[in-house]
């Protein structure tokens, strides 16, 4: 569904140019949840950014669902993100002075439903998140985990074919963490596709497939033989990815499948990434 | 429908920043007020002048002192400027007696004279006009008496020291009690009170300060000798031009030839009245624009802190699909709001305000024009537009990316 192809990405300084994105690719197929973990300034924020329509790489292509992106007019750009892009972000980005309801609504603002299908919509989404009795309620007044569930009804309100998510559990404290991890659990079984960049290694390993951003490349991520996932988040994984924290050099048929040279590196999870090998990683 | 939704949002965020809205609005309240309120007034003004003239009568001209009008703009002096005070006058008495025995199409020339004096009745004295007339000149001016009766010809040849008391004074010196047969005493004179006047507003002129009697009497009992205006009323309005010539004729040759006086016909005053007002509008207008400029900046300056505070919302709304126009739009539409609630509330308060002065100066109507509407509520528009697109723009210009990481 998604294919980034020797994407790069560079801030200047001066005249010198610093590397944030070094030859990138990754490719994700629908209903996939894939982790994204590094650490802070790795490149994470800029990889989900250009995943999101939100900034554009140096150089490189990004093709979506069939569609060559890059190319796309702002407002084209603008419609994409509406429509088939969901983005939750660490800093929850809630409207204070709104309610619930009206933030979960504000992405519907931009289409052509009328008032009565954005507020249904809105209602379902929060259903979704078990914010529904608080949809009068101002944003300002919630804690952070409701926060960030409402954050991500917002995410959902428009159906998008992708998710990206931004160090989701970031701010939470544990309970709320768990909270949140259930329910990114609970869209990648209604098959999701999702994407969540986090430096938090518990929360990544409820996805698929986790990977690793380190001076702006990007490879699979080894979550250590036999390293077992905290209870709580244990309970949350996929089936694959639970049973991989528990079973080392567990790698799954799948992931043989689509690792190019048909070998797992040892250590990786079932859940976990495609080969390190860029050059190996292209279709 | 997306235009509503702009204007939704608008009015949503303008709610959220009670404050700074409320500042920005202030602004374009008090210009659009200020526009509002001096063009009705100008206009009011104007209706009224244009009116009372007409009601005065368009048959009618006055003979006042002074030389301004006979000379061009620039050909003017201090001793022009003052020769149109009373106290320069060369008129005279004898004047109207001529232009009336000697101009058949003048039905009535009443000379008036006036000086200030104290009118005293047992322990109350005022301040007022003491003033000379004939017995004509109620017949001018459409005088309604609240008491008695006008001075008669009979007080005039007999030099009866009658005397008829403008509103106030007589409220004055008797309060609510009745004036008619009493004894009123001016520079030393006694007069009997044979009437006094209903009260009478006609801008310029001045009714209810004043004491009138025989004209003689005033020229007899202060040190004044000349009349300060002529009143002239002509048998045909088709005829004033003409007849305006025979008067000048007659009271040029009175006074050797000298231009020291003019003549003032009723439409000629109305020319002159609307010459003024369009140029005091001219003014009024510029001042207007001024505060519509500064108000504008005022706008500019709060939406551009909104924008700058609101740099996260903006990134945000962009992220889930704003599209430029539709952040160009909500910003427009908020620069806009400000500018027509300001405008609306100015015009509501002008209104009151014009309806206040009316109270206190029944003189003046308190219409306000539809054009004056429609010229400050298209101020205030272009001033939202105009000054609103630069904030507006910033917001556009606001870069998702960079603006969700903004703290």
């Amino acid at each position: 569904m998604i294919a980034l192809q020797s994407v790069t990405k560079h801030i200047t300084d001066g005249r010198r140019k610093i590397p944030i994105l070094d030859d990138v690719n990754l490719f994700i197929d629908k209903g996939e949840f894939v982790s994204v973990i590094g650490p802070s300034g790795s490149g994470k924020s800029t990889l989900l950014n250009i995943l999101g329509l939100l900034d554009k790489p140096a150089t490189g292509s990004y093709v979506f669902a069939g569609e060559s992106v890059l190319s796309l007019s702002s407002g084209r750009l603008a419609a994409f993100r509406n429509q088939r892009i969901g983005f939750v972000f660490q800093m929850f980005m809630l409207l204070p002075r709104m309610n619930v309801l009206e933030n979960v609504e504000l992405p519907l603002l931009y289409s052509s439903l009328s008032r009565r299908e954005r507020r249904r919509r809105s209602k379902e989404a929060l259903a979704q998140v078990g914010m529904l009795e608080k949809t009068g309620q101002r944003a300002i007044h919630l804690s952070g985990g409701e926060k960030q569930r409402v954050a991500i009804a917002r995410a959902l309100v428009n159906n998008p074919e992708l998710i990206l998510a931004d160090e989701p559990t970031g701010n939470l404290d544990d309970d709320a963490k768990h909270a949140i991890l259930h329910i990114f659990s609970q869209l990648r079984r209604q098959g999701r596709t999702i994407v969540m960049v986090t430096h938090d290694v518990e929360s990544a390993r409820i996805a698929d497939r986790c990977l690793r951003i380190h001076g702006g490349r990007i490879s699979a991520y080894d979550f250590g033989v036999g390293s077992p996932a905290p209870a709580g988040l244990a309970a949350l994984a996929s089936p694959s990815a639970a049973a991989s924290a528990t079973v080392p050099d567990g790698a799954s048929d799948r992931a043989a499948a689509t690792a190019s040279d048909g070998s797992a590196a040892p250590g990786l999870t079932s859940a976990g990434a495609r080969p390190d090998d860029r050059e190996e990683a292209r279709p | 429908m997306r235009l509503a939704r702009s204007f939704s949002a608008a009015l949503h965020s303008m709610w959220d920043y009670k404050g700074r809205t409320f500042l920005a609005l202030i602004g374009m309240l008090v210009s659009s007020l200020l526009l509002a309120f001096l063009l009705a007034l100008l206009h009011n003004f104007q209706t009224s002048i244009e009116g009372q003239v007409q009601g005065f009568g368009l048959r009618q001209i006055v003979a006042m002192p002074g030389r301004v009008l006979n000379r061009k703009i620039g050909q003017f002096d201090l001793s022009t400027l003052l020769s149109i005070t009373t106290l320069n006058s060369t008129l005279t008495y004898q004047d109207a007696v001529n232009v009336k025995k000697r101009v058949p199409g003048v039905v009535a020339a009443v000379p008036q004279t006036e000086i200030v004096a104290s009118a005293h009745y047992g322990q109350k004295s005022t301040e007022i006009l003491y003033t000379g007339t004939t017995p004509a000149f109620d017949k001018v001016f459409r005088l309604t008496l609240a008491e008695g009766r006008w001075l008669d010809q009979t007080d005039l040849q007999k030099m009866a020291q009658s005397i008829v008391l403008g509103a106030q004074t007589k409220q004055a010196l008797f309060g609510k009690a009745d004036a008619v047969g009493k004894t009123v005493v001016i520079k030393g004179v006694p007069f009997r009170v044979v009437g006094v006047l209903a009260p009478k507003e006609l801008i310029g002129f001045n009714f209810d300060e004043r004491a009138y009697t025989e004209y003689p009497m005033v020229i007899d009992t202060t040190n004044v000798r000349h009349a300060s205006m002529i009143f002239f009323t002509v048998s045909n309005h088709a005829h004033v031009d003409a007849v305006s010539g025979q008067i000048d004729a007659v009271i040029s040759s009175d006074h050797h030839g000298t231009k020291d006086y003019m003549l003032v016909k009723a439409d000629e005053a109305l020319h002159i009245v609307s010459i003024l007002m369009k140029l005091v509008t001219a003014v009024t207008v510029g001042i207007a624009g001024v505060s519509f400029l500064v108000s504008g900046i005022g706008i500019m300056n709060v939406m551009l802190l909104v924008v700058n505070e609101r740099t996260r919302e903006i990134g945000l709304r962009k992220a889930v699909g704003a599209k430029s126009y539709q952040v160009l739009l909500q910003f427009l539409a908020e620069a806009l709001i400000i500018s027509l609630a300001g405008s609306g509330i100015g015009l509501g308060v002008s209104y009151g305000l014009l309806k206040l002065l009316g109270y206190y100066f029944a003189a003046i109507s308190t219409q306000m024009p539809g054009y004056v509407v429609e010229y400050s509520l298209l101020f205030s528009i272009i001033t939202g537009l105009v000054f609103g697109l630069a904030p507006a723009l910033k917001a556009v210009r606001v870069q998702p990316v960079d603006a969700l990481r903004y703290e």
